[in-house]
């Protein structure tokens, strides 16, 4: 754990009732990294991302944000922060058009106050396109929208407000083949710009080709938290199905 | 010659995927009808003034914040109720012998609470809006019931005072002053709704209440403000409706809630949110006056107004559903 680092997240536990959902985590993120996150269902990756942006708090633990101790009571106030997450099913409304959609939260206004409508269309086309995503209107509703599309709306959107850690969950889940290689090349994009962020997956599969560092997540314990050069593939998967490595092993794998 | 061709091409689609423009054909449709069995007897100047606008303007008044509470996703079915509260109560207020206007304010305000109150329930204890304004509809009624005999009355002066502003005749005796009132009010819930943050809030509560939330857009915060929003106009209607009338019975607008979500959802809402406008409610309501007056005027009896406003509402359902889906891939 290095001084710099720009997320840091100390012994966080989480108890919803009785389930210990997660077991004194630690957690970082430095600058311009992207770390993947990786576990079964239920491990409690969600959780722990949901704890980062603040729907709920911790049950024990401390969250570092840009080497501030932070408590982020809502999301609004982690978006504030600086950190920009898009969750499953909670990055977009289906009903809405594209621009409405890409301002949600931040909508600009005109001279008389009312919503800018020709600036949010301008720039949520732009946004777009700066990704290299053609849609022909921003007036298109996004459930007329393939899967790929609407994270590439939700990668563009984080893009255009700045930020300084950004959080998918699952981001191609559902998604085909070359729709997967978009979104990666969208990531890939956020490492340009020296960005960072966290991708979280069920499988090994989905973020090992863009992630720096993995980490690995089961039954609300951390197992593994190496480079990406350190580990293989294969041990990752064997890990989060918990084929190798066992409970004396898990101790000196944390690091 | 070119640009003409693409303006008319651009009005053409903004018709075209015009949210209420299921509820404009079917309101066409129905006055076609009527034409086509009564002749122009619906289109006179006393039936415009007196059967359509009248008791439209009242009803309109309350569609509109309906329709907008059902796009962020919740209802309210206490609207009647209030409605009463509000003919009823300022009634009562002439009689203790309040200044007509201190009593507007006072009347407004308990309305406004009532809101208050069913967004504080709902929100804050989680109990669905469906049940907590049943509940709501319920209770205010029988309040109305219990503390007024089933046709208040109230002196003339108090009651003229606010009927020289709801009930002047205007535009050669086609509509009253309330009308116009109507018209303002219309304009500024279109503008909060389709121009202002405040209003792609209210879309985003209905269509996706934890993206809503995500994004700082403070969804609760703006069904609150709809509650409120929605029993202020309820009682404000139920004040106009019994001052421009003279009259009013504690029984008032029974039934008016279901009648609200018609018109509502004959303007393109649906029951789940996220989807609506104001002008579809207005033209919604409009439809359902021309209904109801229509069966009275063909003679048939009454009783079928309901049986044909059913069979509309569906219709209407079914355009909203497949037609406007189909329109929008096509022209957007
Ligand atoms: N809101 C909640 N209430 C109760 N239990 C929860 C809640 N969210 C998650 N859990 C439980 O916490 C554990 C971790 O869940 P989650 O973080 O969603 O896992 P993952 O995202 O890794 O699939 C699971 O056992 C899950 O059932
Ligand atoms: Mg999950």
């Amino acid at each position: 754990m290095s001084e710099n680092d720009l997320l840091r997240c100390e012994d966080i536990h989480k108890y919803f009732g009785k389930v210990h959902a997660l077991e004194g985590v630690d957690f970082d993120v430095g600058e311009a990294e992207v770390v993947g996150l990786v576990g079964d269902n239920g491990a409690g990756k969600s959780t722990l991302i949901k704890v980062v942006c603040g729907i709920f708090p911790p049950t024990k633990g401390k969250l570092f944000f840009k080497g501030e101790e932070r408590h982020f009571s809502s999301p609004q106030e982690s978006l504030q922060a600086g950190i920009e997450s898009i969750q499953q099913d909670q990055a977009l409304v289906e009903e809405m058009d594209i621009k409405r959609n890409f301002f949600l939260g931040r909508e600009p206004k005109n001279n008389a106050g009312l919503l800018d409508v020709r600036k949010m269309a301008r720039e949520s086309m732009n946004g777009l396109s700066d990704m290299g995503l053609e849609i022909r209107s921003p007036d298109v509703e996004v459930n007329e929208l393939s899967g790929g599309q609407r994270q590439g709306i939700a990668i563009a959107r984080a893009l255009h407000f700045n930020f300084d850690l950004i959080i998918l969950d699952e981001p191609t889940n559902n998604l085909s083949i070359k729709e997967s290689k978009k979104v990666y090349d969208y990531i890939r994009e956020l490492k340009r710009n020296n960005l960072s962020a966290i991708l979280i997956s069920h499988a090994i599969q989905e973020v090992y080709p863009v992630s720096d560092r993995i980490v690995v997540l089961r039954n609300g314990k951390k197992i593994i938290d190496k480079a990406r050069e350190e580990i293989e593939m294969e041990e990752v998967e064997n890990a989060i199905i918990g084929d190798i490595v066992e409970e004396g092993e898990t101790e000196h794998l944390m690091m | 010659m070119k640009k003409i061709r693409s303006l008319g091409g651009s009005v053409g689609r903004t018709f075209l995927t015009w949210k209420a423009l299921s509820s404009f054909i079917s309101l066409i449709a129905v006055l076609a009808f009527f034409y086509w069995q009564v002749g122009d007897i619906l289109f006179n100047k006393s039936i415009v003034r007196g059967s359509i606008l009248d008791l439209g303007v009242n009803w309109a008044i309350v569609a509109m914040p309906v329709a907008m509470l059902m796009i962020s996703g919740e209802f309210d079915l206490s609207v009647g109720s209030v409605y009463a509260l509000g003919a009823c109560g300022i009634f009562k207020l002439f009689q203790v012998g309040l200044h007509p206007l201190l009593a507007f304010v006072i009347i407004i305000a308990a309305c406004a609470l009532i809101g208050l109150l069913h967004a504080s329930i709902t929100l804050r204890l989680g109990i669905p809006s469906f049940i907590t304004t049943l509940a709501g509809m319920w209770f205010w009624r029988s309040v109305v019931n219990a503390m007024w005999q089933y046709t208040p009355t109230a002196p003339q002066s108090a009651i003229n005072y606010f009927d020289n502003v709801f009930g002047v005749r205007l535009g050669g005796g086609w509509f009253y002053s309330k009308f116009l009132i109507l018209v303002a009010i219309f304009a500024i819930l279109w503008i909060v709704l389709e121009r202002t943050p405040f209003g792609n809030s209210i879309f985003a509560a209905g269509g996706n209440y934890d993206a809503a939330l995500a994004r700082g857009s403070k969804p609760d915060r703006t069904k609150m403000v709809l509650f409120v929003l929605t029993s202020t106009l309820a009682g404000f209607a139920g004040v106009v409706s019994a001052t421009s009338a003279g009259a009013t019975m504690t029984n008032t607008a029974t039934g008016l809630e279901l009648y609200m979500i018609a018109a509502a959802v004959i303007g393109g809402a649906s029951l789940t949110g996220g989807v609506g406008s104001v002008e579809g409610a207005f033209l919604g309501t409009f439809l359902l006056r021309y209904i109801n007056t229509g069966v009275i005027q063909m003679g048939i009896e009454s009783k079928w107004f309901q049986g044909i406003v059913g069979v509309v509402l569906l219709l209407a359902a079914v355009l909203n559903r497949n037609f406007r889906r189909r329109v929008i891939k096509r022209f957007t």
